[in-house]
């Protein structure tokens, strides 16, 4: 009896269970179906308007209230991905009205999303939609009714009517003739003529579709290019196809491997060492890297470094200048020749701060592996297969130095996965300068 | 007066001269011209090469030589046509000796002020983005269709009246000639033989483009100037600006077509066609354009500077007491002042003082043009520090090799063209003496 009855009770627990489980089994996964029923395009504003309905794959009924998420290929300074165009419901049969306004003209892809719930699979389906003209139309400015474009093509169609009508009479010249010849250069000046209507005509007529921020298939930007008077950057020109961007990183390796970056900073922002030397114009950086300075900055002979060689690091410190405030820069290309005293600077980094760089970068090898150990002072100055690795007062020298800056003289670049924050190499940096102190 | 018949004779061997005879000294001009023109295209090598970076150009004084290059020969291009449209237009019978070189000059400064906005691109090779993704709201694209238009209508209204005299020259040159000249005057002489149906064509279609090119030259100097006058900028912010470079324009041909006669008229013998009532009736066209130029300037300066907004001052400083004050006061004296003042004097009255009123006049005027582009971009939009622009070596060069290309240009045409207008000078001449003797010009027959 009461086994019975407990039978009875499972039962009843199945049954219940079951029947608030069917209708989610209907929209349960892979069960969805959507339509893409229609595409419109709207009047001025060039709306786009899709219509889509989300069925039951299996029997068809219209399914309400699917979350439906609309999204479209983008691009953006090189990086491509999607973005979400916007959500919509669908309504109680099952049909889902989505309108958006396309910026960019071409053909997109736009992806549609159909959620129905948490542990329904979502569905989605892709349509490719092509837009053009023109799509966006400012709201600035007098709109006089009437008046347009079309009056400059008007007028200029005109003109050139009339002296078609001119050109048609230097073809009569050529018929009138004795030999009746009919072919003549004055045809060929008719053709010409025709062209050169029909070219300024459909430029003008097609001008609203040409704008370039709409066009974008087969336009290109131009390289950012750095413009100043002094400025010696040589590119990028026709010819010598120099971007850029290869050019300061050109400029950068040089100030790096010939030890600029040791007093100056990595990215020449200056240090405990030395100013900055970003804003010194192309005629005092040669006569200081010429001469020297008497705080310590040394003399370079062409030998050393070559014009070239000073171009580059120019064209390095000048995209440099962008970062860093002319403040910064002012006791490096003035001050420190007029006035002997010594720049102010802040304490130098101790042992325990490298430690922890150490730490975080380079412990993880360099103490278990053999070779250079990262876990003490001691091990720190005089460990490793080319120790020592650390020339106190001298970070040029300083083969870790120039492994972390990648200008090193052996073995390969530290740590292999790249380079330190420069936050962390001048750290490095401005405690070997400072005489490398436990 | 001499029959009329010996008259043509005369006019006919004067006109064939150049086409005949090749000087020594015109091989050294070519030569010349020529090396000069090179050391230009190798300067503009150097500037595709190396990039816009090699001018004194840069990013707050984004024009200079280069467009002053261009506004001063699209200007020097109203010589022609607009001079020999208005004259033929108001039946000025003194006209017929000087408007082929008129239109030729047109032509020709057209060219190489075109020329000059394409080495005024720092990408030249993307020249053809101004017909994919040009669209009428921009004053480039006006340009672009009121030049086309304009040089277009040039050639052809260069070429119309030119049909009867290439005739000439093909009937001259028929026998004894090279086969490249004998085919190279038939081709361009369209079968000319001055039947009655050829002379209706003709004469229409000169009556339609006489008037059509006056509208067209007038759209494209002003075009000209709204490339300026549409820009934000203190020293282009001006409702006059189209008037202003049209007489601007008007001036200064003139004035190039005063100095391109006197020299052809030396080299080749024409005094006796280019008299002095020609200079003289030029030089009052001139005196009268600097009195309209001299009135713009007066409208311009005093409304501007009687207000002397903020951006004004900086300008009327520049121009009047600063930097730019020692050339700027020799366009207004020297170019606005000298040369119709020349014509004042009844003494000065001679071809030879009225030939250095044009030279002043093209002085004055080449100034004026570089002070607008140069001197409304550097007064500052924010409160920076001035910008300063020098032109290097590689502008002065292209620049000198513009000018050089535009002499050459002319100095090539008269070897191998009529420079005189033979057919419409015999007709006028026709006309004035009232002979109805029959002419031999153009008519297949060989006098």
């Amino acid at each position: 009896m009461t086994r019975r009855r407990a039978l009875r009770g499972l039962l009843l627990v199945v049954v219940v269970a079951l029947s608030t489980l069917g209708p989610a089994g209907i929209a349960a996964a892979d069960h969805l179906l959507v339509d893409v029923t229609g595409v419109t395009r709207g009047g001025d504003r060039a709306d786009v308007e899709i219509r889509a309905v989300v069925r039951d794959r299996d029997t068809g009924d219209p399914i309400p209230d699917v979350v439906m998420v609309y999204y479209s290929d983008a691009e953006f300074a090189g990086v491509s991905g999607e973005v979400e165009l916007g959500r919509v419901l669908t309504d109680d049969v099952g049909v889902a009205l989505f309108a958006f306004q396309p910026t960019v003209s071409g053909t997109h892809a736009i992806r549609i999303e159909a959620i129905a719930g948490p542990e329904i699979q979502p569905e989605s389906v892709s349509i490719p939609i092509t837009v053009g003209g023109q799509l966006v139309r400012s709201e600035a400015g007098v709109d006089i009714p009437g008046f347009g474009g079309w009056i400059v093509t008007a007028i200029i169609v005109l003109l050139w009517a009339i002296m078609l009508l001119a050109v048609a009479r230097v073809v009569g010249v050529a018929r009138g003739g004795p030999s009746g010849s009919r072919l003549s250069l004055a045809e060929v000046i008719a053709a010409v003529s025709l062209l050169v209507a029909t070219g300024l005509t459909v430029l003008l007529v097609r001008s609203p579709d040409t704008h370039a921020n709409l066009n974008p298939e087969g336009y290109r930007r131009t390289v950012v290019a750095y413009t100043e008077a002094d400025y010696l950057y040589p590119g990028p020109g026709l010819l010598a196809d120099v971007s850029a961007e290869q050019s300061v990183a050109y400029g950068r390796a040089i100030f790096m491997s010939r030890g600029c970056a040791g007093c100056h900073g990595v990215d020449a922002a200056g240090a405990a060492t030395a100013s900055s030397p970003a804003h010194a114009s192309r005629e005092w950086l040669g006569q200081v890297v010429r001469s020297g300075l008497p705080g310590g900055m040394p003399s370079y002979t062409e030998v050393d470094l070559s014009e070239e060689d000073l171009d580059a690091i120019y064209v390095f410190l000048f995209a440099a200048r962008a970062i860093i405030p002319i403040e910064d820069s002012r006791p490096a290309t003035t001050t420190s020749t007029t006035s002997p005293q010594p720049v102010e600077v802040d304490a130098p980094p101790t042992f325990a701060d490298v430690a922890e760089i150490f730490e975080a970068n380079c412990s993880a090898c360099h103490g278990s592996l053999g070779g250079w150990d990262a876990s003490s002072y001691e091990t720190v100055m005089d460990s490793g297969d080319n120790a020592p690795v650390i020339v106190p007062g001298d970070p040029n020298l300083s083969l870790l130095a120039q492994k972390i800056t990648a200008v090193q003289t052996q073995g390969a670049q530290m740590p292999p996965s790249g380079l330190m924050s420069t936050g962390d190499i001048q750290t490095i940096i401005d405690w070997i300068a400072a005489g490398a102190s436990p | 007066m001499e029959p009329l018949r010996e008259w043509q004779e005369q006019l006919e061997e004067t006109t064939l001269g150049p086409s005949r005879t090749t000087t020594p000294a015109y091989y050294g001009l070519v030569a010349f011209l020529l090396a000069v023109l090179g050391w230009g295209i190798y300067a503009y090598y150097i500037q595709v090469r190396d990039g816009l970076v090699v001018t004194g150009m840069n990013d707050r004084i984004s024009w200079g030589l280069y467009i002053t290059m261009f506004v001063f020969f699209i200007g020097i291009s109203h010589a022609g046509t607009l001079i020999s449209a208005i004259l033929r237009v108001s039946n000025a019978t003194w006209r017929t000796p000087i408007t082929r070189m008129a239109e030729f000059i047109t032509v020709v400064a057209l060219s190489t002020g075109a020329l000059f906005v394409i080495v005024d691109l720092g990408r030249p090779d993307r020249l053809m983005n101004v017909l994919v993704y040009g669209r009428w709201q921009s004053p480039i694209v006006w340009d672009v269709v009121a030049v086309t238009t304009y040089l277009t209508a040039s050639l052809i209204y260069l070429y119309l009246p030119m049909i009867p005299d290439l005739a000439f020259f093909r009937d001259r040159f028929a026998n004894g000639s090279s086969r490249i000249r004998r085919v190279f005057y038939r081709v361009l002489a369209l079968d000319w033989a001055g039947t009655d149906r050829q002379k209706h064509s003709l004469h229409r279609a000169i009556a339609v483009m006489m008037i059509l090119i006056i509208p067209i030259a007038v759209s494209v100097h002003t075009v000209v100037s709204w490339i300026f006058a549409m820009t934000l900028r203190e020293a282009w912010n001006s409702t006059i600006f189209g008037f202003f470079f049209v007489a601007g324009a008007i001036y200064s041909g003139i004035a190039t077509l005063i100095i391109v006669m006197a020299i052809l008229r030396k080299a080749y013998r024409l005094e006796r066609y280019l008299t002095l009532t020609h200079f003289l009736n030029l030089g009052y066209l001139l005196a009268a354009m600097a009195a309209v130029m001299i009135y713009a300037n007066i409208s311009e300066y005093v409304t501007t500077g009687f207000k002397l907004e903020e951006g004004g001052e900086f300008l009327f400083r520049q121009l009047f007491v600063a930097e730019f004050a020692p050339f700027f006061w020799f366009y207004l004296i020297g170019g606005l002042l000298i040369p119709p003042a020349f014509m004042l004097v009844k003494r000065m009255r001679r071809i030879g003082a009225i030939v250095t009123a044009a030279v002043f006049v093209d002085l004055g005027m080449w100034v004026e043009r570089y002070f607008i582009v140069v001197t409304g971009l550097r007064a500052p939009l924010l409160p920076y520090e001035p910008a300063s622009y020098a032109p290097t070596w590689v502008e002065w060069s292209i620049t000198a090799g513009g000018f050089a290309l535009f002499a050459l240009l002319i100095t090539v045409f008269v070897k191998f063209f009529p420079i005189m207008a033979v057919w419409e000078m015999t007709e006028e001449r026709k006309a004035t003496t009232g002979v109805a003797e029959p002419t031999s010009v153009g008519s297949g027959e060989t006098p």
